[in-house]
């Protein structure tokens, strides 16, 4: 240590903010590497399976050996998915909450925001680093998974070529999983400054962002752009976000076509048994019913991550604009 | 520099109660100030709103002449101790002292050492375990570290035992005897404030109601005793702060800095800082007393 110093030392900031966060950041790591670790376990594992049974030779997994053979794959390698897509779904949200709750509120629920706040660095520079720099390491952290992911899915997206709003496809294609995850940690930041709680904001910004991300995933998504509608059929990569059913004179049925599919019910020979798909499309063709699909074309992928990164970056940007300004009012 | 704070006006409300009203005083530099009061009169509110933990709901403060509480300027020069020592109680003590040279301009890593090893303090254990009067004495080496010009200090007594008050007391004292610098501190315990206070202020539901030097004080306040029947006659002669009757005695705190001042058949006696600032507390009314004061009543901001 100097002696005496005149100026704010180097990094003094940087050395503060990792003491206070390094257990939460080697938490965050530790966990995430336990994840990786196993992501990339299994996925050696799955890609070596697929190479061996020969999948890699295949042009179609829509019919012959292929599709039993996919099938087959399927079952043996993935069924640890389920599991894997409840955490990953709950991921952005838990990190981003247990990041940034704690950020401004320990400091006012211990009291030693009067000790942080009272020395010659300024509270908004204060947290203005803070957020900066847990900000950027959770980004580079979560920014990393995006690639990991996707080969560690690659096989099962060869066979089953997911349409392009599949949740986690989806969330690891650009941007999005950090950014779900930055937008819980200035969640965090902000309610902590307001509840002035440490659990009670981590609560409240995990459910937040939680909740959010299941809006955007079930509801909000869609809406993104305007549909387009055909009556040919989709590719596997585009999303169908609705049908209407169309009689013979091109207007569509105000049922929804439940009507029609009771008669295509009724006229099978046995009711109980699985119907061939593409059967009731058949039969509708026959009698020249048309099904009109309303879907968001594959190509949109791009669109949609623009879309969704900026309105919920724009949303965390505006959190920490807010708690900053908050924060130089603030007094308590 | 010749103030150490000065507020105008100054008043604070959380929610719909205020907490400091209409605060007006100058506080001047180059003294060891006591801001005195009972509990809830607006102590730490002051303090808070001097060091910029608050904000104003009215009127304005200023520290060193002029800075704005919680400037860059301000925090650079003003040091503050809170209430129960707010550090980080995870960290040990050496640690505490890196976050404060991190976070400072100004600072003295060297006598910052010293002091703990002249105190007995391991730089090695957690601020946790140490004992409340060790704690105190961290954070107080912690905003003497900082070189500060003025020291403010919340209510840093009240939670030490009567020798870690000793001891905190000398160590603040031999802080101002080396670098001069202005100290202000609240307390609620009066007992020690004789010792080392030169200024003091008492506060009462959020207003001022005694601010001076302490020698003015005690000099321009005598304790009269006399018959209780001539009571209502004396007291009409001088302001009265306060007047109780034992027996046929009365006994009359009144304003004069006349020692001699005494009626006939009645004594006059210098009144103790310790009972002089007990008497105002137990009058919230007595600084509005009407007539000619020698003491200097809420300063002239």
């Amino acid at each position: 240590m100097a002696a005496t110093g005149t100026g704010l030392p180097r990094l003094g900031l940087t050395w503060v903010t990792w003491r206070q966060h390094r257990a939460a950041v080697f938490g965050l790591l530790g966990l995430l590497a336990v994840y990786a670790a196993a992501l990339l376990i299994h996925g050696l594992h799955t890609h070596a399976n697929f190479d061996r049974l020969g999948l890699n030779q295949c042009r179609s997994f829509a019919t012959g050996r292929c599709e039993q053979l996919s099938h087959t794959f399927l079952d043996d390698n993935y069924h640890l998915l389920q599991v894997v897509m409840m955490f990953l779904l709950v991921l952005p949200a838990a990190f981003g909450a247990f990041l940034g709750g704690p950020l401004v509120a320990r400091e006012l629920e211990t009291g030693t925001y009067r000790f942080a706040w009272t020395q010659g660095v300024s509270r908004t520079r204060w947290a203005a680093t803070k957020i900066a720099l847990i900000g950027a390491a959770l980004a580079a952290v979560t920014a990393a998974y995006g690639p990991l992911y996707m080969w560690w899915a690659g096989p099962q997206r060869q066979i089953m070529t997911p349409s392009f709003n599949d949740y986690l496809g989806f969330e690891f294609s650009g941007f999005l999983f950090p950014v779900h995850t930055l937008l819980a940690f200035a969640l965090g930041v902000l309610a902590g400054l307001v509840l002035r709680r440490t659990i009670p904001a981590i609560a409240v910004s995990f459910g937040t962002a939680f909740g959010l991300l299941l809006a955007a995933v079930f509801v909000l998504r869609r809406f993104y752009m305007t549909p387009l509608a055909t009556t040919a059929p989709v590719g596997s990569r585009d999303w169908v976000v609705g049908t209407t059913y169309l009689d013979p004179s091109g207007h569509a049925l105000p049922d929804g076509g439940h009507a029609l599919f009771l008669r295509f019910v009724a006229q099978l020979p046995d009711p109980t048994s699985d119907v061939p798909s593409g059967a009731f499309r058949q039969w509708l063709e026959a009698r020249h019913y048309k099904i009109l699909y309303h879907y968001q074309p594959g190509g949109r992928l791009w669109d949609f991550q623009l879309i969704e990164t900026a309105w919920m970056g724009g949303l965390a940007l505006a959190c920490l604009a807010v708690a900053l300004w908050l924060l130089r009012q603030r007094t308590d | 520099m010749t103030t150490a704070i000065e507020s105008s006006g100054l008043g604070r409300r959380y929610g719909r109660k205020w907490a400091l009203r209409d605060c007006t005083l100058r506080i001047p530099a180059g003294h060891v100030v006591g801001l005195v009061g009972p509990n809830g009169a607006g102590k730490t509110t002051m303090l808070q709103l001097a060091v910029g933990l608050a904000a104003p709901t009215t009127g304005e403060v200023r520290v060193l002449d002029g800075l704005l509480p919680g400037s860059p300027a301000a925090l650079d020069a003003v040091a503050f101790v809170a209430q129960d020592a707010a550090l980080y109680r995870t960290l040990s003590v050496a640690d505490m002292l890196r976050v404060g040279r991190a976070l400072n301009r100004r600072w003295s890593a060297e006598r910052a050492q010293l002091r703990l090893l002249d105190l007995g303090i391991s730089l090695r254990s957690r601020v946790g375990e140490l004992s409340g009067g060790q704690r105190a004495q961290v954070a107080l080496t912690l905003a003497l570290a900082k070189s500060p010009q003025l020291l403010i200090l919340d209510e840093p007594l009240a939670a030490l035992d009567p020798l870690a008050r000793h001891d905190f007391l000398a160590a603040l004292m031999a802080a101002v005897a080396e670098d001069g610098v202005s100290v202000v501190f609240s307390s609620h315990v009066v007992a020690e404030l004789e010792r080392v206070c030169d200024y003091m202020v008492v506060i009462h539901s959020g207003r001022v109601q005694l601010a001076g030097e302490v020698d003015e004080l005690t000099a321009g306040h005598r304790m009269l005793t006399g018959p209780a029947d001539q009571a209502a006659a004396v007291a009409g002669a001088f302001p009265v702060v306060r007047s109780s009757r034992a027996a046929a005695h009365a006994h009359l705190l009144v304003r004069t800095g006349d020692p001699g001042a005494a009626p006939p058949g009645w004594q006059s006696a210098p009144v103790p800082l310790e009972e002089l600032v007990l008497a105002y507390m137990r009058e919230p009314t007595a600084s509005a007393l009407p007539g000619p004061a020698p003491v200097r009543i809420g300063g002239t901001a």
